[in-house]
């Protein structure tokens, strides 16, 4: 019989945990403040940059044709000749009631149509994501164990190659090989009904998914890797060695609990990437997604729904962040014990 | 340097970086063709003695685009890692310099800050500004420089609390000085490397935004964005999308060998490590 591997002090005495209790909730009070501070320093960057835009924005809707009267007229209904300050609080406490206002261009609802457009891009994101984790770790894990033998070595070698793919690449090339050549899958685009057709729209998403989680797993695992590294040359698999436990044994048992933490951690880090891989992707297989709604939006120059998915992408991606942050504190083992 | 030839990824990171240069410097003088030349009449011509990778629609010599758009990437590159150096770097420093109340808020600031996706960064700039080559390097010069600022920082925090930082500030040296001539130099190396992963990056992100069309305009060669106008080709004639595809992947994976290589021969800990 192996001993325990770690000899974990369990003495939780009642004072120590009140405190422990009362450290987590100043730890999570204080990034709950940054979120709302940096939600707001967001918020009056995207609406400032986007309000002293060169261009008028209701002299480029009116055209250019439009007499003067019809741009004031125009200014006016869109509520442009307010004062700044009235149009950004009337704009951000329309965003806490989710109304980001209506498109100038077709004068739908921005948050509908935001919320139409996540249908696609969500579940595309959280596969992928999904994905990477699942590969990653025990790929990571077998590259950094047996980092010295020839399958070591090719992980290592193409994870830099996967680092290094552009997703639009790959997913230009995916389509050539698979949609193209075999036929298999469809080469773009996505069921105009959405989910109402749940197999076409799985069947679309499958190509995009793959495209994304690529780079997002080379990336998982190079992490994977030199942490694994590092915990295999620790003092306590040394000992656990020594006790007869195999490595692989080890890494499952306690690898995986000491990786847990930094994983939160860079799948954070990655969230912006996972932005920016989507919209690529988007644009690569025609997906109607919020990628697309944005470039559509910026081409033309339509600025409340630019605005308004600039927002709603942003609070996403900060409030996401700061859950993964806060989720980071609870399981963070220097703040659990009574010191 | 010679120690960098030695190490197998810096080996290969150089020679896929010179390749670039090279394409880039060579374009300043010359090309086969002038990449802007329009001739609609030798619109998609196979690849020939006269233009090795063939012509696009509108009859452009397709290397010489290729040629030039080495110049668009690395210059770029080179802007946006100069722009995240400029900032990251004091960030850095401030962050490690002011008082610990202080210094905790800026910490946090950079963690939400590198949430902030580039893209948005780039959208806003590029609809308030125009899409420029340019416009896109400082976007994703912005993006990268919280990340400078978290990663050096630690390693800042590290050569302060060192025994030669001690003993500047027993000399009577201000914290500014010890910063810049004891802790800054000896940071230099986790820098060095941190700048050239930078690198990569950015190309990588100039290549994207380009190809979204928020970066390099028509009718200046861009990698990302030759791929952009290929891609309607993807059913008849596949094979234009692969050199511009390959060329991105050559100067990222030579910047991040590179970095690799550098890492390895200038950080201590690896350098134990490995055999």
């Amino acid at each position: 019989m192996a001993a325990p591997l770690l000899c974990v002090a369990a003495t939780d005495a009642a004072p120590a945990a009140r405190s422990r209790a009362q450290r987590l909730a100043v730890a999570v009070a204080q990034q709950v403040g940054v979120l709302v501070a940096s939600l707001l320093a967001a918020s009056l960057l995207i609406f400032l940059a986007l309000h002293y835009l060169p261009g008028d924005a209701a002299a480029i809707l009116a055209g250019p044709e439009a007499t003067a009267a019809q741009v004031a007229l125009l200014e006016q209904r869109l509520g442009l000749d307010r004062p700044v300050a009235v149009q950004y609080l009337d704009w951000v406490f329309g965003a806490l009631r989710l109304d980001l206002g209506d498109s100038m261009l077709d004068g739908r609802s921005v948050a509908s149509q935001i919320g139409e457009k996540l249908q696609v891009t969500v579940p595309l994101c959280v596969a992928a994501l999904l994905i990477s984790v699942l590969v990653a770790l025990p790929l990571g894990m077998i590259a950094g164990a047996r980092h010295r033998t020839w399958y070591g070595h090719l992980i290592g070698a193409l994870t830099q190659l996967g680092v290094a793919l552009p997703v639009f690449a790959v997913g230009l090339a995916l389509v050539t090989v698979v949609a193209v050549k075999w036929r298999v899958l469809p080469v773009q685009g996505f069921p105009p009904d959405r989910w109402a057709d749940p197999a076409g729209a799985i069947h679309s998403l499958i190509l995009p998914t793959i495209t994304l989680a690529i780079p997002l797993t080379a990336g998982l695992v190079r992490f994977v890797r030199s942490a694994t590294i590092d915990i295999v040359a620790d003092e306590w698999v040394r000992t656990a060695r020594a006790q007869g436990w195999s490595i692989p044994s080890v890494l499952m048992r306690q690898g995986l609990r000491n990786a847990a933490l930094p994983l939160v951690a860079i799948v954070g880090l990655e969230l912006a990437g996972l932005l920016m891989g989507s919209v690529l992707i988007e644009q690569v297989f025609a997906l109607p997604g919020i990628g697309q709604m944005l470039l559509k939006d910026v081409g033309n120059r339509d600025i409340v729904s630019v605005q308004g998915t600039l927002l709603a992408l942003t609070s996403v991606i900060m409030i996401v962040t700061i859950a993964l942050n806060i989720v980071y504190t609870l399981i963070d083992p220097r703040l659990r014990g009574s010191k | 340097m010679i120690a960098l030839l030695r190490n197998p990824s810096g080996l290969v990171g150089v020679l896929l970086v010179a390749v670039v240069v090279a394409a880039a410097l060579t374009s300043l003088l010359w090309t086969p063709h002038d990449p802007l030349i329009v001739d609609p009449a030798a619109g998609w011509l196979a690849p020939s003695a006269s233009h090795l990778l063939g012509t696009d629609a509108l009859g452009r010599d397709s290397f010489s685009a290729l040629l030039v758009g080495a110049q668009v990437t690395l210059g770029s590159a080179l802007l946006a890692t100069a722009v995240a150096a400029a900032l990251g770097l004091p960030l850095a420093a401030i962050i490690e310099l002011t008082p610990p109340m202080l210094s905790a808020f800026l910490q946090r600031f950079v963690d939400i800050m590198i949430a902030f996706p580039t893209l948005i960064l780039a959208v806003i700039l590029v609809t308030s500004f125009g899409s420029s080559t340019w416009t896109a390097a400082v976007a994703v010069g912005l993006g990268a420089s919280v990340v400078v600022a978290r990663t050096v920082a630690p390693e800042l925090r590290r050569a302060r609390s060192s025994d030669y930082a001690l003993l500047a500030t027993a000399a009577g040296a201000s914290s500014g000085r010890i910063m810049l001539h004891h802790v800054l130099p000896n940071a230099g190396s986790t820098i060095v490397v941190r700048l050239t992963q930078i690198l990569a990056g950015s190309a990588l992100a100039e290549a994207g935004l380009s190809y979204l069309g928020f970066g390099t305009p028509t009718p200046t060669p861009s990698w990302g964005r030759t791929l952009a106008e290929m891609q309607p080709q993807i059913m008849t004639r596949p094979e234009v999308l692969l050199a511009p595809a390959l060329c991105i992947v050559i100067v990222v994976l030579g910047f991040n060998l590179l970095g690799d290589g550098l890492r390895d021969i200038l950080d201590p800990r690896t350098r134990r490590s490995t055999p």
